[in-house]
């Protein structure tokens, strides 16, 4: 079975909140710049928590922060 | 390269350091050890107890050496605290030195059940703890390249 993806549009977030930095992103949800890289770049998944989190910084439903997108086929 | 795999590649060399000083103890300044295995046997109980506390300490110094260039170089203090990502990565590069060593452990047992000299097993063992070690560092840089997804 094949797996689906989860899509983020942080970036586009992080610009409509005056441009906040990736740094600044992740010291609100407390990790690390290099996992809020890799989330926007949809190599990691983030945990439901830290979800929840990224959402919260943005003052954003999760559903508008996180899609999920299924896999073809 | 991010901090975090920076900081594996130290280990890495780390490693590659303390695998050259053991190959240097035990084949240059010892390569005569007798065949005894009572002799063998504290040789070996002594090298190991010795590799444990050279490894912390040339990890420890490989470290602050890191830190020092890490912050001329960047101009600022990375903080070292593991997150869920760290985290997560750590645990599949932990899982794959475990099973490194467990191979390097059950190839040591041969060398007992064909009754070669028991340096043979020894030897065996302490690269199965090198190489674990290798393992879980190119591990980490691997994960961290190409994500968990």
């Amino acid at each position: 079975m094949k797996k689906g993806k989860i899509k983020t549009n942080i970036r586009t977030l992080r610009f409509m909140n005056s441009e906040m930095t990736q740094q600044q992103l992740a010291e609100a949800v407390g990790v690390s710049r290099q996992t809020i890289v890799a989330i926007e770049k949809g190599k990691y998944s983030p945990s439901l928590e830290l979800a929840f989190k990224i959402a919260l910084a943005f003052n954003k439903p999760i559903e508008e922060v996180f899609s999920y997108e299924k896999a073809e086929g | 390269m991010s901090f975090q795999e920076k900081k594996s590649l130290v280990y890495m060399v780390s490693t590659l350091m303390l695998s050259a000083i053991y190959a240097y103890y035990s084949f240059v300044i010892y390569p005569d050890r007798s065949l005894s295995l009572d002799t063998d046997f504290k040789f070996y109980g002594l090298t190991i107890l010795l590799l444990v506390p050279a490894m912390i300490l040339i990890n420890i110094i490989n470290h602050i050496i890191f830190y020092i260039i890490n912050k001329i170089q960047t101009g600022q203090e990375e903080m070292d605290v593991a997150d869920e990502l760290d985290k997560s990565i750590n645990f599949r590069a932990d899982r794959n030195a475990y099973a490194t060593f467990m191979v390097c452990f059950l190839l040591s047992m041969v060398p007992l059940l064909l009754e070669w000299p028991v340096y043979l097993m020894f030897n065996i063992l302490v690269l199965g703890v090198m190489a674990a070690s290798l393992v879980w560092s190119s591990s980490n840089i691997y994960f961290y390249r190409k994500g968990l997804v």
